[in-house]
């Protein structure tokens, strides 16, 4: 429908020094395809590179309507675009609309801080609609903090998408006999003090498919779940945590370790995202 | 300039009807979504920062929330459910009680006990005194004509005073809503010219409902239009024509054409607003508050036993008539009288003033801003 409206990973292709144009920031185009003799919306490198680009913030998460949590990596994503159209372009003039910057990690204030001397526009209030007009698009919002309306045209829009489990994850998890929560993400033992093991003693879980994080969190994650896998190799068992792992649990975890009988509980249904 | 918060605004409001405005988290959708916030009314989020903060002299102030027709589009888009349209309504209820100088209106919108308690109170003197007065001078076989048991001399009388009463009440809480949303505001003063000049807005939106219609959705506009077109025509003619309506048994086509369109309006916008309350068909009826509920149920009543004792008078019943005429004002009189300065008629008033006074503003505003500042300027944005 709106062709300049692009989801994070399209942005990431498009600005990649591999990908369609050679990492060159433009608007997409129309172009007539020889085999079907149709029009079509491509990137080309000789086509004009966008004066303004608009960044919308927590798409669809946040959200009752799609997805209730923080996907917690787009915060920093976005501002990285911002930093990316800044670099390859610096007489566009760039807008993020956020609800609340979730610069969490080490060095991120100061990345948003970066961000906002390169001339970002940095505007509280998540813009609700892209509009095409006969003259282009329009991109309306609040701006919270002027308490006034933001409606300008832009050329391209990034919508900052939040994660939602890969497709297969919820059969995966049904193999492998790892819960998964109502959002779909496989359950860890415990949040606080068993962040990497499951239900399954032998099976560890490390980044995002336990839930949204950033490469530093999955790393860390990850090992974590080395160590512990190792320290089940040097000492040839497996550790349960007797506490963790709930006794309706245990049972149903030697039942399937006997091969005999199926779970008792019944298996989440697969969250429906819309 | 000091402004006292008042930590139970919340609670207030609630009682209200509003719901879950502590969910809000100022992400601005509902004011993106919302085809009415421009320049000047930014809406409706910066009302739930009011609330949230307890400012409720701010609000007491406020035109945003007759600037809303409720579509519902903003409730629907919120990521939080925290319910904006339901919200500005609830406002309209509490402002309409801060307008009031008598503070019945505060009392009806917080019990329903209180308000039905009236109406029955209200009604039962009505029919007292009706009664009274129809056997003390006619006989209650006579519709119409000499020795009436009702004659339309009479209630003709009584219409008026009425309305002189309501009017003068209502007029008061105009001038209060005046004073509180312009008059007090030392920041933007406008000349008495202005106001002149455009006066005519307010029966213009009065009559047309103009704004309405710029909902992005237009059947809740046409509906209103015809309930509120259709009560206009039934107060004409009873103003004015009631000896011609009230006549009989001939029917006078050239007042009754009018008459049975504006009933028929009447009932078919009420029941078809009443269901749509009770299967919560559309954004705007998911909640309803009991004085919702006695509003068109009053109206219902007045409508059906306005047509009933027309068919019973023209059908010759003419004690049966008389029997539902007095049942007919044991329904009009109070709900004219507790609804139109008290409760939910009121923004028959509120409501064109609320555009009048929000025009005027916006032109002030926007001649007084400099205009290097109206556009989104580069520099301001910056955080």
């Amino acid at each position: 429908m709106l062709p300049n409206v692009l989801s994070a990973l399209e942005f990431e292709r498009l600005t990649n020094a591999s990908g369609p144009t050679g990492g060159r920031i433009v608007t997409r185009s129309t172009q007539r395809n020889r085999r079907t003799k149709e029009e079509e919306w491509v990137f080309d490198t000789d086509a004009p590179a966008p004066r303004s680009v608009a960044i919308i913030h927590c798409v669809g998460s946040r959200d009752q309507n799609h997805n209730p949590y923080c996907s917690r990596v787009c915060c920093m994503y976005s501002l990285k675009f911002a930093h990316l159209v800044k670099e390859k372009l610096p007489d566009a003039t760039c807008y993020q609309f956020y609800i609340d910057m979730r610069a969490f990690g080490k060095g991120y204030e100061e990345f948003f801080e970066r961000i906002k001397d390169e001339g970002v526009f940095v505007v509280r209030g998540r813009s609700a609609r892209v509009e095409a007009r006969p003259d282009g698009m329009v991109i309306r919002g609040e701006d919270i903090v002027h308490d006034r309306i933001m409606e300008f045209p832009v050329d391209m829009v990034l919508l900052a998408a939040g994660l939602e489990p890969a497709r297969g994850a919820h059969r995966l998890a049904s193999v492998l006999g790892i819960r998964p929560d109502d959002d779909g993400w496989f359950t860890e033992l415990n949040y606080n003090t068993d962040p990497t093991g499951t239900n399954r003693g032998a099976i560890h879980v490390a980044g995002v498919c336990q839930g949204p994080k950033d490469i530093p969190d999955t790393v860390a994650q990850a090992s974590a779940v080395a160590a512990r896998v190792l320290g089940s190799v040097i000492s040839g068992s497996v550790r349960i945590d007797r506490e963790s792992v709930s006794s309706a649990e245990a049972a149903a975890n030697a039942a399937r370790l006997a091969g005999t009988s199926p779970r008792e509980e019944p298996w989440p249904s697969e969250p429906t995202h819309t | 300039m000091a402004i006292r918060a008042n930590p139970h605004l919340i609670d207030e409001l609630e009682k209200y009807g509003a719901q879950d405005v502590v969910k809000c988290y100022h992400c601005g959708n509902c004011t993106a979504t919302c085809p009415f916030s421009g320049e000047v009314f930014v809406f409706p989020r910066k009302s739930m920062r009011y609330l949230q903060l307890g400012l409720d002299v701010r609000l007491q102030g406020n035109l945003e929330p007759w600037l809303c027709y409720y579509c519902g589009e903003c409730s629907e888009e919120c990521p939080r459910g925290a319910e904006p349209g339901e919200t500005m309504m609830s406002m309209r209820r509490w402002l309409t009680a801060r307008y009031d100088f008598t503070g019945l209106s505060g009392l009806f919108y917080r019990s329903a006990k209180a308000e039905l308690l009236a109406i029955v109170l209200v009604a039962l003197l009505t029919g007292l005194g009706l009664t009274l007065f129809g056997l003390s001078q006619g006989s209650i076989d006579v519709y119409d004509g000499p020795g009436a048991f009702l004659p339309a001399s009479s209630i003709h009388i009584f219409d008026w005073v009425m309305a002189g009463v309501l009017v003068l009440l209502l007029g008061i809480n105009c001038v209060r809503m005046w004073w509180y949303t312009m008059g007090s505001d030392k920041e933007v003063r406008i000349p008495p010219l202005e106001y002149l000049k455009q006066l005519f807005l307010v029966p213009w939106h009065f009559l047309t409902q103009r704004r309405y219609s710029q909902c992005d959705r237009k059947s809740p506009w046409a509906i209103h239009l015809v309930l509120m077109l259709s009560y206009l025509t039934m107060l004409v003619l009873i103003m004015f024509f009631l000896h011609r309506v009230q006549h009989g048994p001939a029917i006078d086509w050239r007042a009754h054409a009018f008459g049975y369109a504006a009933a028929a309006g009447l009932v078919v916008t009420t029941i078809y607003a009443l269901q749509g309350r009770l299967r919560k068909t559309r954004p705007h009826y998911q909640h309803s508050h009991e004085t919702d509920w006695i509003f068109l149920a009053l109206l219902l009543m007045v409508s059906l036993t306005g047509i009933a004792q027309h068919i019973l008078h023209r059908g010759g019943w003419e004690t049966a008539a008389n029997v539902l005429y007095v049942v007919h004002m044991m329904g009009v009189v109070p709900m004219l009288v507790l609804e139109v300065p008290f409760s939910k008629w009121s923004h028959m008033a509120y409501r064109p003033l609320g555009m009048y006074f929000s025009t005027l503003r916006e032109k002030a505003v926007l001649a007084a801003e400099d205009p290097e500042k109206s556009r989104p300027a580069a520099a301001a944005q910056t955080a």
